[in-house]
């Protein structure tokens, strides 16, 4: 029969292939999977319309999940601005479960705003304690997000490419970049208005996002 | 058999040679892949499956039917280019762990095939089931079921039972002294899918009786989920008493390869009591002969 003519041809062809692929895995120098380099936060961050009084590395638990994170103080009159950055690998990007686990704010304070702002995305802003917050976690790529639908979305959307597929594959990344920068700002809240401590942060928060989101993309 | 016979390379042998080299050949990426990503302990961890893979084929080596159609071949080459494929994509670095996982099972299949077609991949039932449970399972199950969360508490309930002071957040125990997170490798699924994998080499390699046969698997997962368990508990412990040495050992170390030993012996003991011919099954039949 005509394939039983061509199948030992094909079956040499096979064979050489395989011992190319081998004999080019054999020969090659062992090298070890690169590894990412440690994430280093910046010691000072200027902020227009704000003095920026210090930073300091933030302690916690013993996480592998964490990388490092900052906490960077600025003052404004007599508002004392307090953000608290941190390095999350591998997370489902929920940020009030984050909240209910590593701060004293409790559920319900938590998860009773969203917002949304253009060209920044999702944030939670809530009172608790004396103090206003905003909180979100900016993406690699995306908008901010603040509830694990949002971040897995942003990650399907757009984390699959084909370049990160060949990076992939190469075993530098994984296919969806679970990183999130969790962004945490407070500020004292005066008896004068939330409103206005709520416009406050959206305003530090927008400068913010903008002087670390190009910063983070590219990490 | 004279020698001759044995070296001749006759028009009529050419093609089992060919897919013997070319299988060789496959294995050898797949080896030369493991070693160059530095997981010796992998290594180890797969030469019982070779070891019977080839085994059992050595048995049927001349009762083979090696008559392949084209349609077989192309999916079978197909499959093996992809692996190729793969390979060489990611050099000079290695394959994302997950595709490591399934590429025995995928060449075994794609061999199969270009050796003999469709019709012919039932002479190799028992090879592609046992190297399916070679890494398969793992790569299947990871993605539906997180077991971080009932290895965090099953590790945590050890410890208190010890008398720790513990408690349990989540995946995070805490110590007084220092927390830990049980999450990704940790979380005891790659040794339980290792453990399944061990119970199918007994079950295919040795069937115990038959009415033990149901009860392998199950034996195997639990053993596996519970030395992990009891590993997480003893990392909580020399990681909370500042032992920063003893806990590299015992978590990325060779320590670590204690525990997978472990589990294998025992699993083994027990699996040795169920075999034909111990005074545990001995035992079983009389009483089942009396009924």
């Amino acid at each position: 029969m005509l394939w039983q003519r061509f199948r030992v041809p094909f079956l040499v062809l096979t064979f050489s292939s395989s011992l190319l692929v081998l004999s080019q895995l054999a020969l090659a120098p062992t090298s070890k999977n690169p590894k990412a380099p440690p994430y280093v936060f910046p010691r000072e961050i200027a902020l227009s319309g704000w003095r920026f009084l210090g930073s300091r590395p933030l302690q916690g638990p013993v996480v592998e999940r964490q990388g490092s994170g900052r906490q960077y103080l600025y003052r404004q009159d007599d508002l004392q601005l307090d953000i608290k950055m941190r390095l999350l690998f591998e997370t489902n990007g929920d940020i009030w479960y984050l909240l209910r686990e590593h701060t004293a704010i409790a559920a319900s304070e938590a998860s009773s705003t969203l917002k949304y702002a253009e060209g920044v995305g999702f944030y939670s802003s809530f009172t608790s304690g004396g103090y206003a917050y905003l909180s979100s976690c900016i993406n690699p790529r995306g908008g901010t997000t603040v509830t694990a639908a949002q971040f897995a979305y942003n990650r399907y959307r757009y984390d699959l490419s084909f370049e990160r597929l060949l990076a992939w594959l190469r075993n530098e990344v994984s296919l969806r970049d679970k990183r999130c920068l969790w962004a945490h700002l407070s500020i004292p809240v005066r008896e004068r208005s939330l409103e206005g401590a709520y416009q406050t942060l959206e305003d530090v928060w927008l400068s913010w996002y903008e002087w670390w989101f190009p910063r983070f993309s590219k990490a | 058999m004279r020698l001759t016979h044995l070296i001749s390379v006759k028009p009529s042998n050419i093609t089992g040679l060919l897919l013997l080299g070319t299988a060789a050949n496959v294995l050898a990426i797949y080896l030369i892949q493991i070693l160059r990503a530095g997981d010796d302990n992998r290594l180890g961890m797969i030469t019982p499956f070779l070891f019977a893979v080839g085994f059992l084929l050595w048995k049927k080596r001349c009762n083979l039917s090696l008559e392949s159609s084209f349609p077989s071949t192309v999916v079978g080459t197909v499959l093996i280019s992809a692996l190729f494929l793969i390979n060489l994509l990611a050099f000079p670095n290695t394959p994302p762990e997950k595709l490591l996982l399934i590429s025995p099972f995928v060449a075994a299949l794609g061999l199969g095939l270009i050796a003999s077609g469709f019709k012919g991949l039932r002479q190799y039932k028992k090879e592609l089931f046992l190297l399916f449970f070679l890494g398969t399972p793992e790569v299947l199950l990871s993605s539906l079921i997180d077991l971080s969360k009932f290895t965090a508490q099953f590790s945590a309930f050890i410890l208190w039972y010890l008398g720790f002071d513990v408690s349990l957040q989540g995946v995070y125990i805490n110590l007084p002294s220092g927390s830990v997170q049980v999450y990704g490798p940790c979380s005891g699924m790659s040794i339980v899918t290792y453990m399944l994998g061990v119970a199918v080499l007994g079950l295919v390699m040795f069937p115990p009786k038959r009415n033990y046969r149901i009860l392998v698997p199950f034996i195997a997962v639990i053993i596996g989920f519970v030395v992990n368990c009891l590993r997480v508990a003893l990392m909580a412990i020399l990681l909370a008493a500042n032992s920063q040495e003893a806990f590299d050992y015992w978590h990325g170390g060779d320590g670590s390869l204690v525990f997978a030993m472990a589990a294998v012996l025992i699993f083994g003991g027990i699996y040795w009591q169920l075999y034909p011919g111990s005074t545990l099954s001995n035992q079983a039949v009389a009483q089942s002969r009396n009924l």
